[in-house]
Parts: C-alpha cells; sequence; structure tokens
C-alpha cells in the first residue's frame, strides 16, 4: 500500500515539475527575457520524484530472484523426469498389478 | 492417506503432481480412483466437470496407467483402463497430434511395436519435423534393449535440434548405460553451454569426469563442483562430490601433483557438510557421520 502511494505520489510530483517548467517557459517568453536553464526548485522537484518513483517501483515488484540462478532447491527427481522419453517396460507392470 | 483427504484436496494434489513434474504413477492412480468414487462417477471423466482440467487429468491417468500395468486388461476388465481413456481422449480430439502420440505410447506398453513404430512413422511423413514422434521412436529401440539404435537415432536428432535439452539428457543417459563416459561427458558439456546457471548439469558433468578419473579430468571435476557449490549452495550432492574429488587429488596417486588448494576444499566440503547434516540428523547418526569422514580421511591420506 506505502509503495503505491508513493508511486503515485512521485508520479504527481514529476507531472508537477513538468507543468511548473512548461509554465516558467510562458512567462519567460511573455516578459520577453532571453535565459535558458530552470529554477533550482524545479529541477530539485524533478530529481526527488524521480528518485520517490523509481523508489516505489522498485519496492512494489519485489522480491527480486536471484541474478545467479534459481533460489529454489533443485530437485533431481522432478529434473529427471522426462514424459517424452518415458519406456513402460519396467517392473511397474508387475509391481503395481491389481490385487 | 489418499482416503482421508476431501476430493478437491486430492485434485488439488493431482495437479501438483502435474504442474511440478513427478512421475509418481501409483499415486496419480489411486488418487484418480479415490477422487472418481468419491464423487460417484461413472466415469473419470464425469468427475471432472472443468472441461479444461478434464483433459489433462485423462492424459495423466492414462500414463500413470501404462506404469503400473494397466494398459492390458487386468482382471475383470473388458478392456484396460489405459485403453478406455486414450478412447474418450481421441473421441473428443480426434486431430490432435498429442492424442496420437498417447495412443502410441498405449501400443508401446502393450508391446505392439508395429504398431507404435507405424504410427509414428506416419506422424513423421505428415509432418517431418515432428520431434515428439522421433523420439518416441528413440524409446522404442531403448524399450527393447537396443541402446546402440536409440543412441543413433537420439544423436542425428540432437545434430538437427541441438536446443533440445532433454534429448541431450536421454543421449547422456543412454551413454552412460553403455559406459561412455566420454561421449555423455560431451552432452553434458553442451548442456552446460545451454544452461550454464544450472547447478544439475555441473554435477552431472563432474560425476562423469570423476569417474574416469585421470588428473586432468579431476582437476576439471573439481572445478565443475565448485561451481555447483557456489550456484547452489549447502547442498549435499555437490559437497560430497567435491569432497571426493579433492581427497582422490590428495591420494597418493598424484603425489607429485600435490596443491595445498586440494586440502583446504576438502576441509572446507566436510564442514559444510557437517553443518548441513547437523540442522536434520539425529545424535547417533551424526556420530555415523563423523566416524565416516574419519575412516574416509584415513584410507585416502595413508
Amino acid at each position: 500500500m506505502l509503495t503505491r502511494v508513493a508511486f503515485v505520489l512521485g508520479a504527481l510530483l514529476l507531472f508537477n515539475a513538468a507543468y511548473s517548467t512548461v509554465q516558467y517557459r510562458n512567462f519567460l517568453k511573455m516578459a520577453e527575457k532571453d535565459q535558458s536553464g530552470l529554477p533550482i526548485d524545479i529541477v530539485l522537484q524533478t530529481l526527488a520524484a524521480m528518485v520517490l518513483a523509481t523508489w516505489a517501483i522498485v519496492e512494489y515488484t519485489a522480491p527480486f530472484k536471484n541474478i545467479h540462478g534459481s533460489n529454489e532447491r533443485v530437485r533431481y527427481d522432478a529434473v529427471d523426469n522426462r514424459p517424452i522419453f518415458y519406456s513402460f517396460q519396467h517392473r511397474g507392470a508387475l509391481l503395481f498389478k491389481k490385487q | 492417506m489418499v482416503k482421508q483427504q476431501s476430493v478437491s484436496q486430492m485434485k488439488a494434489r493431482l495437479s501438483e503432481l502435474r504442474k511440478t513434474n513427478q512421475r509418481q504413477s501409483e499415486l496419480v492412480l489411486e488418487l484418480a480412483e479415490a477422487i472418481q468414487s468419491g464423487q460417484g462417477a461413472r466415469s473419470l471423466a464425469a468427475a471432472f466437470s472443468d472441461e479444461a482440467e478434464r483433459w489433462d487429468v485423462l492424459e495423466q491417468v492414462a500414463r500413470a496407467a501404462m506404469d503400473c500395468g494397466r494398459a492390458r486388461p487386468t482382471r475383470g476388465e473388458e478392456e484396460s483402463l489405459a485403453a478406455t481413456l486414450v478412447k474418450q481422449l481421441a473421441a473428443r480430439f480426434p486431430e490432435s497430434n498429442r492424442v496420437k502420440l498417447l495412443q502410441g505410447e498405449l501400443f508401446e506398453a502393450q508391446g505392439d511395436w508395429a504398431g507404435a513404430t507405424q504410427l509414428y512413422d506416419e506422424l513423421l511423413t505428415e509432418t517431418p519435423n515432428h520431434a515428439a514422434a522421433t523420439k518416441r521412436k528413440a524409446v522404442i529401440f531403448k524399450s527393447r534393449g537396443d541402446i546402440p539404435k536409440a543412441i543413433s537415432v537420439l544423436a542425428a536428432y540432437v545434430q538437427q535440434a541441438m536446443a533440445d535439452y532433454e534429448a541431450w539428457v536421454e543421449l547422456s543417459e543412454l551413454y552412460l548405460s553403455r559406459g561412455d563416459f566420454q561421449r555423455a561427458a560431451f552432452c553434458f558439456e553442451e548442456l552446460i553451454l545451454s544452461n550454464p546457471l544450472s547447478p544439475v548439469y555441473h554435477i552431472r558433468y563432474a560425476e562423469t569426469l570423476y569417474t574416469m578419473g585421470s588428473l586432468e579430468n579431476l582437476q576439471l571435476a573439481r572445478k565443475h563442483y565448485a561451481n555447483a557449490c557456489k550456484i547452489q549452495p549447502d547442498d549435499a550432492r555437490s559437497l560430497l562430490g567435491l569432497y571426493m574429488t579433492c581427497s582422490a587429488l590428495n591420494s597418493e596417486k598424484f603425489i607429485k601433483q600435490r596443491t595445498p588448494i586440494n586440502e583446504e576444499l576438502e576441509a572446507f566440503a566436510v564442514s559444510r557438510l557437517k553443518q548441513l547434516y547437523s540442522k536434520q540428523a539425529s545424535a547417533p547418526q551424526l556420530e555415523c557421520l563423523n566416524e565416516t569422514f574419519s575412516k574416509m580421511a584415513l584410507t585416502t591420506s595413508s
């Protein structure tokens, strides 16, 4: 739940930063000032939003699998079981005979 | 054990057996019979209302029936259980290759080699790249005890389908059954290439090399056992293999090539094994284990 809220918050902050940027650019055009770059608060907000959203989405998808192979123990009988290569000529027919 | 479970529990157990890829044919049959009588159904198919599940179960039980000698009619049966189920599946899916394959397997289980071969040949003329039919033809040779023939069929197959890891495993097993370690080792090399992160093939490869047992083979086996221990820590099979390989390398035979790493790895494997077993084994069992290790150390170092 916390991660979901955090993600939505991050996305909204990011959207808000983008909106502020557009507003700022419009303001510059109207004031006819020739200036590149953005105010520091918008930059900080963008970075903070990105970190928050990234953290949230990573937390939400966790737990991760081990990069060095599977975490699950190998079950040798399941690994060795190959249905397409079943041979039926074995003791089973006699062992499991219906009495 | 089966009797105390409810019908839905037993159905879940059947599905679990399917998903986790276990053979357990006797258990499958028992469960199927218990489900049928528990539901009071006239046939096994009628006991499963879910359409998708029903046909999977029928296939699973048919194969289990072939394993348990129910491919031929037993006393009091007009038609064997496996044959009945295959017939139902064939009626529902007349064109299905999967069902045709099952029919072929039924022929095999009944010992009707000509019938099975004919069926697989038909499948192969229809679709020349029918992998399963080719594999079953190899199995026919295997079932009849003609391992060299089975090997040649499979070897020709893996030339075309080099990514088919199951076929490589089967081929390696056939080679091993003939004592042809060199070729089996080659199969395991292929398998390691196709799936380097699976500990199983490292272990198998190392075991084959250990069995061949020259200095180079043992050193390579040590490497692969160590890799298996790294991928899957605390696996008794690879730890024991590592221990055996290192103590073999430490023996009198290779006294000139002795390096300290063997002793270190040997000590490491023993300590991990003891640690591993101390979690599960009882006190007398642990005592027995310690005794075995000290005896093995005596025989290899003397």
